[in-house]
């Protein structure tokens, strides 16, 4: 399990779920100016001194593409970063995302399964302006179970860019699944379904591939779900079929099919 | 390559904001009890799109 540093400060719940609903009040009216900024702006402030030592000039800012194909709120932070550090900025043009469906709070994961998080990028022309800085960080505006900002590495990463650490204005989530939290939730499956020896070893080897990379949180809402036998043989499937998702995500890599 | 929305005709403009009316749509009813069918843009078309809206957003919050 390859799993990245998430360099900003964990939220507290009270800010996680004001930023929630502010942000959703700011959607509704297009992101509108100077609210979003100002918005922007008590945040940062709130995690300010946890701030020092972890951008400077010599750090290229990526950040995530909106899901929404209107989020003002991960431009402001980038801006703002840079404005206050020296920060570089890569040009908005060179990341680009495929997928339909935004990353909501609560999207389960059949429905992620049907439209997984993917990007192109433009992997020579980020490696040439790359190469002038000694650190590149991911920047979101949340970061819940990290698939977006995850998914977003791998991809760069694939086409030879080393990113740094992954960076949120707000962090709901920045640990990852150890193995005993993969060992807790296939023995919650095996409860319901008997599994035999093969089944139990495919099964952690999916959950290993399709939750391992990923904070805690995509791990935990499929835990939360396994309460009957239906809902144990639903998952078993969803969880399949996921792990063939990440297989196929990481094979397109290779094919550079995303770059 | 397009770097700003002035290199975008305005055919190509009134497409992304189509696809752009119908994704909102579409998101707006993802977790109802009737979600909408996943609109059937190729990976190309999203990709496409993206860029634009990306540098839209970038134009519109930059110059504030």
């Amino acid at each position: 399990m390859a799993q990245t540093p998430i360099i900003s400060p964990r939220s507290t719940p009270d800010d996680i779920r004001a930023f929630r609903i502010k942000k959703l009040e700011l959607k509704e009216r297009d992101y509108p100016m100077p609210e979003t900024k100002d918005f922007i702006l008590d945040y940062i402030n709130k995690i300010e001194n946890k701030l020092k030592g972890l951008f400077d000039s010599k750090t290229l800012l990526i950040r995530v593409p909106s899901g929404s194909g209107m989020n003002g709120v991960t431009i402001c932070l980038q801006q703002e970063i840079s404005h206050r550090f020296g920060a570089a900025i890569l040009p908005d043009h060179l990341v680009k995302k495929m997928h339909k469906s935004e990353a909501k709070k609560n999207l389960n994961l059949a429905k992620r399964n049907e439209d997984p998080i993917r990007y192109k990028i433009s992997a020579s022309e980020i490696n040439r302006i790359a190469k002038g800085f000694s650190k590149v960080v991911i920047i979101d505006d949340v970061i819940g179970s990290g698939e977006s900002s995850i998914k977003l590495k791998k991809t760069l990463e694939e086409g030879g860019i080393k990113i740094d650490g992954l960076f949120s204005l707000v962090t709901v989530e920045k640990s990852y699944p150890k193995q005993s939290d993969v060992d807790r939730v296939v023995n919650k499956i095996d409860r319901f379904l008997k599994l035999n020896f093969g089944e139990n070893i495919d099964l952690r080897t999916d959950i290993e591939l399709a939750f391992g990379d990923y904070t805690k949180q995509k791990l935990n809402r499929v835990e939360r779900q396994l309460v009957t036998l239906s809902s144990a043989k639903k998952y078993l499937g969803l969880i399949k079929a996921a792990a063939n998702i990440e297989r196929q995500f990481v094979t397109e890599l290779k094919m550079n099919l995303s770059l | 390559m397009k770097t700003k929305t002035i290199d975008y005709s305005v055919d190509e403009k009134r497409i992304f904001d189509e696809m752009q009316a119908v994704l909102t749509e579409y998101n707006k009813q993802l977790d109802g009890r009737e979600p909408l069918p996943l609109p059937n843009y190729t990976d190309d078309e999203m990709a496409e799109y993206s860029q634009y809206r990306e540098i839209l957003l970038g134009e519109k919050y930059r110059t504030v």
